[in-house]
Parts: structure tokens; C-alpha cells; sequence
């Protein structure tokens, strides 16, 4: 039996694990399936037995149940024993697909993305049928069956992705306009920190308004956000799948253009893409060339809410009376352990009511491309999310990870729920636009704009009006 | 040719245990079991003895009734075919092992409540068991008994009091059951089968419990009130006070002392253990609970259990006693029920005798009533029947139709045939019928009333 | 290893009744539960079977007996003695998605929950309505309540509220025969013996619990607690015997000695305890308000007056959380600066704490080996856990040696085997340390009356000399590895 240097070398990690189970209740698939095999122990001991030459790893038990793991990590956070269970599955993917080539949707998803031209195309016709309505056309239309199913999934995903009536009254900057003045603040507290932003792959392709929403509210809290031109995919998508030389290859890519661009720090807004990024450390640790810097570049990737949050106070920007569930994304939660930052960086908008979704550690499903992958399991997993969602009432979603937009914003959609999704940091944009914080104001309390706009300001806004822009930490 | 059969038994016993070691009742030392005479009360002075005892009536097949203290032990010995064997247990009461700081203590099962406790207080500890019933009951009687007092909503059943016990199986065999630590999941708990069997396993000769340190207070808030609807609502409101209390229980009619107006027809009696300043707190809940149902009263120099035990005192001298088990939020339903059956019963005794009471007592928290009907003055002898059977098991059915059940405690040997209808499942039955087996092969003990 | 077969045709009934999906039977699928929390045996099961009802688990018992099938319910796999394990050829009935909270019953403080509810799941359900359910073992965010009924499970806090078998207030039980009972229940008068006291703790020998109604209590007003530090083990061993002597009642005492300090700080989840001291006392009060203050003011007298040298105390949720840390992360971190962990368990009366430890301690000396001690120590529970590399051939016969001194040294201190980890099989052949032949024999006809034919959960419990009778050398071979 051959088994593969990828899990053999970390037998020590493996051997962290206890088998205390306190991961199984925190298992989405286990608390749905009760098969331990689907739990993240159960897993482990298959890795485990792989490793000791009893599984073959091209095993039906193998494939299936590492396959059937979302990554969502929720193991991570309650597991005494601090196993890297991530890091772990990546490597369990990758023993499983030299064992036995992935299924062919898989395939194909992971070659989409990989390439840029493929990518562009790909992602451009989707936005182009998107912007045309055409998914939600078809989603009313598409007979009930099993097949058409995931084809409504599909649909359903790909019409979530549109922008919110969040900004309605206020023009939306296109999508791949890239408009970064990049000009320097010295009062906000990200004083004059050059950041570059990850513009990421499905996010660049179908939430470029989201990158602009995070540049703007980043310039306005002070920092100079810098171009970072040769970048690409974040390669988690693959690293996840198991293909950890697609994932290391992208990984060089953006550490070698992110160093190049010379920024301080590497800003992410989206969370999935932020978690494989603060383990570029990992992933290339056996790197002799670069090892060294996938880690200096790990320890500088920052989550936009972290970046809002790791000082004082973040400027406030006019009310928003809207009432908002927020619910955290797993790779945000779990996997870079940020639980709080995304919600003081909501605070900072006046007469913002936030609930939080019961149940809200949970994984919705998406987790990348599983809802594909596993159409019915990822459905159920969904479903209870959407449920949770609905059962707070709020008429308004909140969540930093463009994946789960889609997959929970898919689910409210098939469910007919009124209930519209956005990026945490859409709001503060939108608090920002409607406060005048954008107004080319400057100086002793002024933020700078990234992308003034004078016809923003809304005229429903007292202060938009008389121009007053609030202090930070003031209202 | 009664007295012969008595000599050989009682000379056999004189041979286990020596002359000291042996009772034959008589006119002088009276014994009876529900009325009838024992052939020998054996008296056996450790627990080899027992065990001898017990083999010999094993191998010969005599009846034996496990006994504590009490010389008119209520057991179902009537049918019992051969002589009639007391065991009793007064004669092991040395206290074995006892080590304040291990809040815990291992005695023979003969040793009093009053005297252990006793013995334990002057370490500033006590033991949560309450039976109803003289301080004279012993340890193993209170154990055996199925009967858990007012305490166990606060300090928990009597089977939690227990770390270990000694049993002699109805077969002889000495079996040490767990043991002196508090926390013991090692094998089978078989502790917990043998504290409330009434004697049908074997006779319990040691047992080590778990004390409690003596709380700084422990007192009780009583209110009379005109009414057992109001008696209800006042037991409502104490039972939804936020704090644990050691004991909650409604009297109907109140036990008769000083402290309570002719008046009142019920009285709710709050009992409350803890630190002085916990304790304040809780009782000026619990007068807030009171306060709107009657005069609140806290009687000078009224120890926490004296109400309880007073109450106790006419469950353990009943002519019947009955359990009835309900969920609380179901209790007061059938509160009805038994009213009025004990206002029946109640009549038609004392047109004849005019000297039997009835009483209900209620348990604030685990829907628990009891009641049941005081022994009047002839009573001793014969069981009467004027509690009609017909009658009590009507209101059987009618309870159980409710969802509640019902256990005899006490009760005439004429109604065991009704008791007998309020019988768990048969599976339960099935399994406890071979347990009784395993401990006691030959059939020989008889389990205490009913 | 390879699982044993089951014939095609049992396969085929079990899954008319729990559905295909409810069945696993693949030998490579079936490795994971090969071992519950202790993994030093192995042994898969024949199959394992995923019933959602009481029915489903009666008509799969049914089927197994018809066929002479042994079985073993299984909720999380977290315990610690092996007693999950599927020896004997025997099928795993897992709880796993018989996971309902069935019923909040506030009114009459009592909830009624499917075997595999997670213990800390029913608390998060009664929370709302200002109850939760008291036994707090320490895996309670993943053990089952129906584990919990089998081992009869403790945990920190039962020094004060007392363990499960105090909560159980009834059962419905699928006999070994697949008769369904049901035992007890709040307000139930007319059970001849107390069955549910007996089935609590039986480890899965007496049937399958399907049903559990438990007492839920309400919470209390508030909690305070203190962390006090110590240079000598035995010194804070004393403390909790003042503490209880002086008529304290506390709602935990638990003590992390120093060994376990330094391998806590020395991890991830560093808490902040002193590396250089020997023993830190985590001692909780819970209960009236008014009270807390001064309760706590005694037990820090108590621990100074046992050379003490320092004393944390802790108001609010966030500082006794984080009083409680070093504690609740120390046997994550022992898995971390050692491969493997023998986790022990005994208990002893309390005040042969001192004298108990530092035997235990002069045992692990002797052996050269590292011992660790975590325990709950006001009720004498000790859990001595014992550092090793199984890999090493040698060490692991010493393990073996000392850790059954040490069990003898408890037994000898007037303890017992297990304070609330089980017998399982682990302990099995320690169960002649502290009872009589005469005793083990009740206990195996017991086991009988309930189980005549000896499938359920075969193998544990009692020693391989009691069991012969029955189907003693297949059921005894369990590999260690």
C-alpha cells in the first residue's frame, strides 16, 4: 500500500488529537448524519489509519467522508488539544485526490477559477446573465425535479450576488473599475498604513462593488490603500479540494506581487480567502525559497473588520435604521478566530439594530463549492441556516464572506423569504456615503475619500446636508 | 401444637445466637405482625449472626420479617404458612467508622436516628433523613422503608444519603454494597435497589451515609388558612420563590399544636436551611409568598423539622397511609378526588366509632400527596373495614384515570387486594418478582406492609 | 483489524427498519468506532445502526436477539473506560440522531430528552427559562445524557448538586430482548424497587435507555469563586478538608497540581497560574446573593491557613472564567506535550487526600514516570493521569505496573476504583479489589434478570471470572494496543 508523504509527515499532528469528541456537536455534518465517520474525530482516525497503513486512502470510507467535510473548522475552536484540523484536511484532500481523481463538477469548478482568462470570461458571462436578470427568469420557470435542482442552486447563488436595494438612490460604481487614489490620511487611526487589497476571484468577478465598499471605508478610516496589480485567486478553493500545488503556485503568486507592491498589510474582505491566506505559512512550510516569506506575508493579511477595529475607535459615519442579522462566516469565526471585530465595526453605525442569528456558529453549507458538490447535504445544512435567518425577523443579512452571501442569499430566495443579504462593510459604506464621509472632506476631523463622489450624499440625510461629518467614537 | 413447633425454632436460634440472642413473645414482650404473634424474634448481635440466621431460614423455609425498632411491625405475613421469624437489627447499632472532615459515617443498621444524630451534631453535622416517625426508628428501617420525608425536595431522596450498606441476602450471603466515598460508579449500584425494598432483598446490618454540615439557621414560616384552596395558593406561591428551600408542605387539617387557630382548615409550612444572610433572604421571599394567603407566623424557638416531625407522627401511627403520585401541576386535580373520599370514609367511621381522622399532606415541589386516616383506639388487633374497599379503589381508578399513582404506605390487611390493583407494569413487576430471586431464592422474607 | 461478518440477511432487516442510510457495515467505515474516548483498545464493531425512535431500537434489539447478536449503544464516544467498545462481534447502536430535546417541562421542573441530547444542549434549552440541568461532566459539550445515564457521570460542580443518578428521574428502556419499559418518573409511586437507581450506572448491561426524564434546577442567583495558590500539593489537599470541616459547602473544589500548571502555561492555553507553584485550588460558591461574600472570605481564611501563598478571587462571569481556565484546558494541553495520556480515576475518602497523593506520587518516582493530577477534590475524586509514549515498548509496562499501585494504594486508603469514569472494560479485573466474590456474583445475576442472554454490551463490568459462565473467552478477548 502506498500512502502519501502528505499525512505521513504530520503523524505528530494527528497524534495531538485525544479522541475526547468535544468536536462532535460542533460538526455540521455529524450532528446531521450521527455517522462519527463524518465528524471531524472520525475523520482524524481515518487519516490516522491511513497513516498507519490500515485504509487505503483510495477507499471508498476515505474518499466519501473526507470529501464530505465542509472545512468549515468549527472543530477548531473546541478542541482542547489545539489539533490543526485544516491544515490536516488539506492534506487528507490531497492523499484522497492522488488516490482517485475528484469528480468532474469539481474538476471543472477549480479550472474556472484557476486561470485568469478562463476565470474572467466565466465570471463575466455570469455577471453579464446576472445584470440581465436572466437567473431569476429562469428560477421561476424550472420544473421541479432532481436534476434541476442544483441547476436552481446554481441560479439562485449566481442572482443572490447582486447588489442589495442597500444603496438604492445611489449609483453603483462598476463592477471591475478599478479606482484606487490611494491618498494618504494622517488623522484616522490606519495613519497612513499602506494596505493592499485582496480583490480575490468571485469576489473581483461578481462583488467588485464590495473591494470599492471596503477601499472607501478603509481610506476613510485612514489608511492608503495601494494597487496591487499582478494579484490573483487566494488558491483556497484548491488547498480546500486538496490540490495543494494549484494552491502553493497561487500563493506564490500573490506573495510575490503583494511584496512587490511593497504594502504594509493585506487586507481581506473576504473571509474564506483571509483564512487560506493566514496560512500561506503552512502551506509552503516545507519551501526552502519561500517559507520565510509566506510567513512574513501570513502575519500581515488582515480581515477588513480587523483593520476597522484595531485601534481606536472607527469614525462614525449618519444612522442607518435598519435592523440587521449578522452571522458570522466559519472562516472568519473558526478559522481566523475573529468573533467580534466584524460587530464593533458595525457599532459604528447609529441607530443600527444587529441580531444575532441563533445558531449563528454554524456553517451555512456553502463552503465554497459544496453546495454543489453535495447538492443535498449542503441543502440541508442550508435550509437550517435560512430558517435561523427568517426566525430573527430581520428583513436584512449581514455576513463577510462572498460564498455564504450567495449560499444563504440562494436559500432565502428559493424559500421566497424577504430578507436581503449584503457585506457587513456594504453598511458602513453605505453610513459613510449617506454622512457625507465621502464629500471630499479634509483635514483636523476630515477622512479621505478613495472615490469622492459629490452626488452621493442622500438627501434624506440631516447631516449629509449641513455637511456635519460625526467624530470618531461620537454621534 | 403451635408451642411445640415455637420451641424447636426458638431452640434453634438459641443455639445460633445464644439464650440473649432470643425472643419468644409473650404477654410481657409483646410482638405482634399485623396482629399476628411471632413464633421468635431473633436477635442477632453482629452480622454473622444474621447471616446464620437467615441460612437456617432459608434452608428450612421459614417466613422471616425483617424488623427495626418497632415491636407491631406491619408486614404481609398473614398467608405465610410455618412459623413466624422477627429479625430484628436493634442489637447492631455501634457506630463502625466516623470521620467528621469525610462528612460521612458508617453504623450498624440497629443504631436510632435520634442517637446518630445525636452523635453527629456535636461535630456540627446531620443527616438528611426524615421519615415519618420517632426519633427511635432506625437507621435501617428508615433505609428499608420506601418513605422519604419533606426533606427530599431540599436535601434529596433518602437513597442519595447513602455511600454503602450491608446486606444479608434472604439467602444468607453478606454482601458489602458500595462504599464510604461519595462519589463510586464501580459495578451495578445495588445500593440503590436494596434502600426502599421494605425488607424483601434482605436485611440491611450497616450503612454508610453522608452527613450535611448543620446550617447556620434552619427555621420554619408556617400561615394557617381558612381554606385548602387557600392552603393551595399559599404553596403555589412559595414553591415559585426563587431560592431552594429545604422543605414546602401543606397540612390538611393542620397537625394540632398551640401555634395554629382552631380555624384553619390548612397550613403551609416553609422550611429554610442556610448561611444567616442567604437565609434571610429567602424567608423574606417566602413571607412575601405567604403574606397575601393568611397570617404569616415564625414561631419562637420552633426547630426547623418540629412542625414536620409533628405531622410525621400521624403518618407513622396510621391505620392507612397512601402515596399518590403526580406531576404538580396535576396534584391539585387530584387533591379533589381524595377530599372527598376521606370525607365518605371520615362519616361513615364515626358513626360508628366517631374516632378516626383523616389527613392530607401535600409536597410543594414534586406533586407528592399523601394521606390518610389516624388509628383510632380500637385499632390495634384486627384490621377494621370501615374505609370500604370498594370505595378506595374507586378513587384508585379515578386517580390513576387522572395520571397519577398510587402506592400503599400503611394499610389493613383486608385492602391489600386493593393496593394490589395500583401494581406497576408487568414488565416492572416481571423483572422485580426475578430480582427477588436472585437475593432471596427460597422465597422467605416478608416485606413490610403492604 | 478486520470487523467480524454479519450475515447479509440481518444486514437486510436492520435496514427495513432504519432505513439504508441508517446502517453502516463496511469494514473501513466501521474503524472509527473501533475505540471510544480511550483509545488504548481497540475493536470495531460488526455494524453500527442509527435508529431515530424508541420503536426503531426495539425492533432493531429484536432482530440482534433473534439472531444472537450482542449490541452495544453508543452516544458520543467520549468515555473514558472503554465501555462503548464493540466486543465480542457485537453491533453499535448509536444515539446519534435520536437527539431531541423532547420536552421543557417547566411547570413541573423536569425535561424529558432522547438518549443522545448533548448534556450542555438541555442546559442551553432550559436557560431561557432559568433552569439548567446540574451534572456537568467535564466533556458536557459533548457527552450524551443517555452516556451520562449509563456511566452514571459526574463532574465539577456535583460536589455541591450531586451526579446523574440524582437527576434521573425515569427511563424507558428497550430490554435486552426488545421488550420496551419504562421505569420511574416524576410522580410515580408504584414501582416496587427502585429500578432507575439501578439501571443508572449499569453501563449499558440492563438495555438501552431511549427516553431519559430528568429533574432540571434552577439557576442560581449568583456565583463567585477563588483561585488560591499553593507550594505544596498536600498543603491545598488540607485546605479542602478545612474548607469542608468548617462547614462550607462549596459548589466545586478542584485542584490542578503543578505539573499540570507547567504543561497548561507551557501550551496554547496558558492562563496565567504560577509556574513555579505546586497546586492551585479552584474553589466556587454558587447560591443567595447576600451570602457569596462572606462564604468566600472563609474558604480564602481556610486556604491561608494552609500556607496559602496567594489568593485570586472572582465576582463577575469573565474573572471566575478565567480563574476556572487553567482547570478546564488542562487535559487538552497534557495531549500536547505528550502522546499519550492514562487518564485515572478513584476516589477516596477526602481526608486521605494528602497522604494519598503524595503516594501516588512516590509510585510515579518510583517508575519514572510523569504523573499529572487534575481532580475534583472535595469529593475525593482523584484523576492521577499518567504521562507516556506508547510507542515505547518498555514505559508502557511500567504505566501498566504503577497505575495499578496506584488504584491499589486508593483501595488500600479506604477509596474505590472509580469515582465516575466507569468500569467499562478497563477496570474490570479491579473490581475483586474492592468487592467480594459473593458480590460480583449477585451483581452478574442481576445483569441476568435483565440480560439472560448476555448480549447486551458484553464484556464490561464485571471480571472475565464472573462472565465465564456465559460467553466468557470470545467476549474477553479484547486487543489492547
Amino acid at each position: 500500500m502506498r500512502f502519501d508523504e502528505a499525512l505521513q509527515s504530520q503523524e505528530e499532528a494527528i497524534l495531538n488529537c485525544v479522541h475526547c469528541g468535544f468536536c462532535l456537536p460542533a460538526c455540521p455534518t455529524y450532528v446531521r448524519l450521527g455517522d462519527e465517520a463524518d465528524s471531524p474525530r472520525g475523520r482524524l482516525h481515518l487519516m490516522r489509519a491511513v497513516v498507519e497503513g490500515r485504509l487505503d486512502p483510495g477507499s471508498d470510507a476515505f474518499q466519501d467522508h473526507i470529501g464530505r467535510c465542509l472545512g468549515c473548522r468549527a472543530c477548531e475552536p473546541v478542541c482542547p488539544s489545539g489539533v490543526q484540523y485544516g491544515m490536516l484536511l488539506e492534506r487528507a484532500r490531497q492523499v484522497a485526490t492522488s488516490a482517485r481523481p475528484p469528480a468532474r463538477l469539481t474538476r471543472l469548478l477549480l479550472a474556472l477559477v484557476r486561470r485568469d482568462g478562463v476565470r474572467r470570461l466565466w465570471l463575466g458571462s455570469s455577471r453579464l446573465l446576472r445584470d440581465l436578470g436572466i437567473p431569476e427568469g429562469l428560477l421561476a420557470r424550472l420544473p421541479e425535479g432532481p436534476i434541476s435542482s442544483r441547476m436552481k442552486t446554481a441560479l439562485a447563488m449566481l442572482a443572490s450576488s447582486a447588489p442589495s436595494t442597500l444603496s438604492i438612490g445611489a449609483p453603483n460604481g462598476a463592477e471591475e473599475v478599478a479606482s484606487r487614489s490611494g491618498s494618504p490620511n494622517g488623522s484616522g487611526f490606519g495613519a497612513g498604513v499602506s494596505v493592499g487589497l485582496l480583490e480575490g476571484c468571485v469576489q473581483k468577478g461578481l462583488f467588485g462593488r464590495v473591494n470599492r465598499a471596503t477601499e472607501r471605508v478603509l481610506g476613510a478610516n485612514g489608511y492608503r490603500v495601494v494597487s496591487v496589480r499582478s494579484q490573483g485567486c487566494c488558491g483556497a478553493l484548491h488547498a480546500h479540494a486538496g490540490d495543494l500545488t494549484a494552491a502553493r503556485e497561487m500563493a506564490r503568486r500573490n506573495i510575490a506581487a503583494f511584496e512587490e507592491a511593497g504594502v504594509d498589510l493585506v487586507a481581506v474582505n473576504a473571509a474564506g480567502c483571509g483564512a487560506a491566506m493566514v496560512d500561506y505559512g503552512h502551506l509552503l512550510s516545507g519551501d526552502a525559497e519561500w517559507g520565510g516569506r509566506a510567513r512574513s506575508f501570513a502575519g500581515r493579511v488582515r480581515d477588513v473588520s480587523q483593520l476597522l477595529t484595531g485601534g481606536d475607535e472607527v469614525l462614525r459615519g449618519a444612522p442607518l435604521p435598519l435592523r440587521v442579522a449578522y452571522d458570522p462566516p466559519c472562516h472568519l469565526l473558526h478559522a481566523q478566530k475573529i468573533r467580534h471585530e466584524p460587530l464593533r465595526m458595525l457599532e459604528a453605525i447609529p441607530e443600527l439594530e444587529v441580531v444575532a442569528v441563533p445558531n449563528g456558529d454554524e456553517c451555512c453549507g456553502g463552503a465554497g463549492i459544496y453546495g454543489l458538490t453535495h447538492p443535498e447535504l449542503g441543502g440541508r445544512i442550508g435550509s437550517d441556516k435560512v430558517e435561523a435567518v427568517v426566525a430573527t425577523g430581520a428583513p436584512w443579512l449581514a455576513t463577510g464572506n462572498p460564498g455564504c452571501i450567495m449560499q444563504i442569499g440562494a436559500g432565502l430566495r428559493i424559500a421566497e423569504a424577504k430578507v436581503e443579504v449584503c457585506h457587513p462593510v456594504e453598511l458602513l459604506d453605505e453610513s459613510y456615503r449617506r454622512g457625507g464621509v465621502y464629500e471630499g472632506r479634509r483635514g483636523a476631523e476630515g477622512a479621505a475619500s478613495v472615490d469622492p463622489d459629490p452626488g452621493r450624499g442622500s438627501p434624506l440625510d440631516e447631516r449629509a446636508e449641513t455637511g456635519a461629518v460625526p467624530r470618531p467614537g461620537g454621534a | 401444637m403451635r408451642w411445640l413447633v415455637s420451641d424447636s425454632v426458638a431452640g434453634v436460634f438459641e443455639e445460633l445466637l445464644s439464650a440473649d440472642g432470643v425472643l419468644v413473645p409473650s404477654a410481657d414482650e409483646p410482638w405482634t405482625v399485623r396482629g399476628r404473634t411471632p413464633d421468635v424474634v431473633a436477635l442477632p448481635a453482629d452480622e454473622e449472626q444474621v447471616a446464620a440466621s437467615l441460612r437456617i431460614a432459608h434452608e428450612r423455609g421459614w417466613p422471616v420479617v425483617p424488623a427495626g425498632a418497632g415491636r407491631r411491625v406491619e408486614a404481609r405475613a398473614a398467608s405465610r404458612e410455618g412459623p413466624l421469624v422477627v429479625l430484628s437489627v436493634t442489637r447492631l447499632r455501634e457506630v463502625v467508622h466516623y470521620e467528621p472532615a469525610d462528612l460521612s459515617l458508617r453504623a450498624g443498621a440497629g443504631l436510632s436516628l435520634g442517637e446518630l444524630g445525636e452523635s453527629v451534631r456535636t461535630e456540627g453535622q446531620w443527616l438528611g433523613l426524615d421519615p415519618p416517625g420517632s426519633p427511635g426508628r432506625t437507621l435501617g428501617g428508615a433505609l428499608a422503608g420506601c418513605e422519604h420525608g419533606p426533606l427530599h425536595a431540599g436535601v434529596g431522596r433518602p437513597r442519595d444519603q447513602v455511600l454503602g450498606l450491608v446486606l444479608v441476602s434472604g439467602d444468607g450471603r453478606v454482601l458489602r454494597l458500595g462504599g464510604d466515598v461519595v462519589k463510586n460508579v464501580a459495578g451495578f449500584d445495588l445500593v440503590k435497589l436494596v434502600v426502599g425494598s421494605r425488607g424483601s432483598l434482605g436485611v440491611i446490618t450497616e450503612a454508610s451515609v453522608r452527613l450535611h454540615p448543620l446550617p447556620e439557621v434552619d427555621t420554619t414560616v408556617i400561615v394557617p388558612c381558612s381554606s385548602v384552596a387557600g392552603g393551595l395558593a399559599a404553596l403555589r406561591a412559595a414553591a415559585a420563590v426563587p431560592h431552594p428551600l429545604a422543605a414546602l408542605e401543606l397540612f390538611t387539617p393542620p397537625p394540632s399544636t398551640a401555634l395554629v387557630p382552631a380555624a384553619a382548615r390548612a397550613l403551609v409550612a416553609a422550611r429554610v436551611m442556610g448561611t444567616r444572610r442567604s437565609a434571610m433572604r429567602v424567608l423574606d421571599s417566602v413571607r412575601k409568598a405567604f403574606s397575601s394567603h393568611g397570617e404569616v407566623i415564625e414561631p419562637e424557638g420552633l426547630m426547623g423539622g418540629d412542625l414536620f416531625r409533628l405531622a410525621g407522627g400521624r403518618e407513622e401511627n396510621a391505620l392507612i397511609g397512601i402515596r399518590v403520585g403526580a406531576l404538580p401541576s396535576h396534584a391539585e386535580a387530584a387533591l379533589g378526588p381524595i377530599l372527598g373520599y376521606l370525607g365518605e370514609a371520615e362519616a361513615a367511621s364515626e358513626s360508628r366509632e366517631g374516632s378516626s381522622r383523616s389527613w392530607v399532606h401535600i409536597h410543594g415541589t414534586t406533586g407528592t400527596l399523601r394521606f390518610g386516616m389516624e388509628r383510632g383506639e380500637s385499632d390495634e388487633g384486627e384490621p377494621r373495614d370501615e374505609l370500604e374497599r370498594e370505595t378506595l379503589s374507586e378513587l384508585g381508578r379515578a386517580l390513576r384515570r387522572e395520571g397519577a399513582s398510587l402506592r400503599a404506605v400503611r394499610i389493613p390487611a383486608s385492602f391489600e387486594g386493593v393496593a394490589a390493583e395500583w401494581g406497576a407494569s408487568s414488565g416492572v413487576q416481571r423483572i422485580a418478582r426475578q430480582i427477588e430471586r436472585v437475593f432471596d431464592p427460597a422465597g422467605i422474607l416478608v416485606e413490610a406492609s403492604p | 483489524m478486520t470487523a467480524p461478518v454479519i450475515p447479509a440477511a440481518l444486514i437486510s432487516s436492520l435496514s427495513r427498519i432504519v432505513g439504508d442510510d441508517g446502517v453502516i457495515r463496511d469494514p473501513e467505515r466501521l474503524l472509527v468506532y473501533e475505540s471510544d474516548g480511550l483509545t488504548q483498545y481497540r475493536h470495531a464493531p460488526a455494524a453500527v445502526v442509527l435508529p431515530r425512535t424508541t420503536e426503531e431500537v426495539a425492533a432493531v434489539v429484536k432482530e440482534l436477539a433473534a439472531g444472537g447478536r450482542a449490541f452495544v449503544a453508543r452516544g458520543a464516544g467520549t468515555g473514558l473506560s472503554g465501555g462503548a467498545l464493540a466486543v465480542a462481534g457485537a453491533v453499535v447502536i448509536a444515539t446519534t440522531r435520536m437527539n431531541r430535546v423532547l420536552e421543557v417541562d417547566v411547570e413541573n421542573r423536569r425535561a424529558r430528552v432522547q438518549p443522545g441530547t448533548v448534556n450542555s444542549h438541555l442546559t442551553r434549552e432550559s436557560l431561557p427559562h432559568g433552569f439548567f440541568y446540574a451534572p456537568d461532566p467535564s466533556s458536557q459539550s459533548a457527552c450524551t445524557i443517555g452516556g451520562n445515564v449509563a456511566e452514571n457521570s459526574g463532574g465539577p460542580h456535583c460536589l455541591k448538586y450531586g451526579v446523574t443518578s440524582r437527576y434521573v428521574t425515569g427511563l424507558t428502556v428497550v430490554l435486552p430482548d426488545g421488550e420496551v419499559v419504562s421505569f420511574g418518573g416524576t410522580g410515580v409511586e408504584e414501582d416496587p424497587y427502585d429500578l432507575v437507581g439501578l439501571f443508572v450506572g449499569s453501563e449499558g448491561c440492563f438495555g438501552i435507555a431511549t427516553e431519559v426524564e430528568v429533574t432540571l434546577t434552577p439557576v442560581p442567583e449568583a456565583a463567585a469563586a477563588l483561585l488560591a495558590i499553593f507550594d505544596r500539593l498536600e498543603d491545598a489537599a488540607r485546605a479542602v478538608t478545612r474548607i469542608i470541616a468548617r462547614g462550607l459547602l462549596p459548589a466545586a473544589l478542584e485542584i490542578v497540581d503543578g505539573e499540570t500548571i507547567r504543561a497548561v502555561e507551557s501550551s496554547v492555553f496558558a492562563a496565567g497560574y504560577p509556574t513555579d507553584a505546586e497546586a492551585a485550588l479552584v474553589v466556587e460558591f454558587d447560591g443567595v446573593e447576600d451570602s457569596l461574600a462572606e462564604e468566600l472570605a472563609a474558604a480564602e481564611a481556610c486556604c491561608r491557613d494552609e500556607g496559602a501563598r496567594e489568593v485570586r478571587k472572582a465576582a463577575s462571569d469573565e474573572e471566575r472564567e478565567a480563574l476556572w481556565r487553567g482547570r478546564k484546558k488542562a487535559f487538552g494541553a497534557m495531549g500536547r506535550i505528550a502522546p499519550d495520556l492514562l487518564v485515572q480515576d478513584a476516589t477516596v475518602p477526602r481526608t486521605r487526600l494528602p497522604a494519598v497523593l503524595e503516594r501516588i506520587m512516590e509510585i510515579g518516582r518510583r517508575y519514572d514516570l510523569k504523573v499529572a493530577n487534575v481532580f475534583h477534590a472535595g469529593d475525593g475524586n482523584l484523576h492521577p493521569n499518567i504521562l507516556f509514549d506508547r510507542r515505547n515498548r518498555e514505559e508502557l509496562a511500567r504505566v501498566e505496573q504503577a497505575s495499578k499501585e496506584m488504584m491499589q494504594a486508593c483501595v488500600d486508603a479506604g477509596g474505590t476504583i472509580t469515582g465516575e469514569h466507569g468500569v467499562g472494560v478497563d477496570k474490570k479485573e479491579y473490581m475483586g479489589l474492592i468487592y467480594s466474590r459473593s458480590v460480583l456474583e449477585t451483581m452478574e445475576e442481576v445483569r441476568r434478570v435483565f440480560d439472560p442472554a448476555g448480549l447486551s454490551n458484553p464484556g464490561k463490568v464485571l471480571p472475565g471470572s464472573i462472565r465465564s459462565a456465559i460467553r466468557g473467552a470470545e467476549e474477553d478477548a479484547v486487543a489492547r494496543v
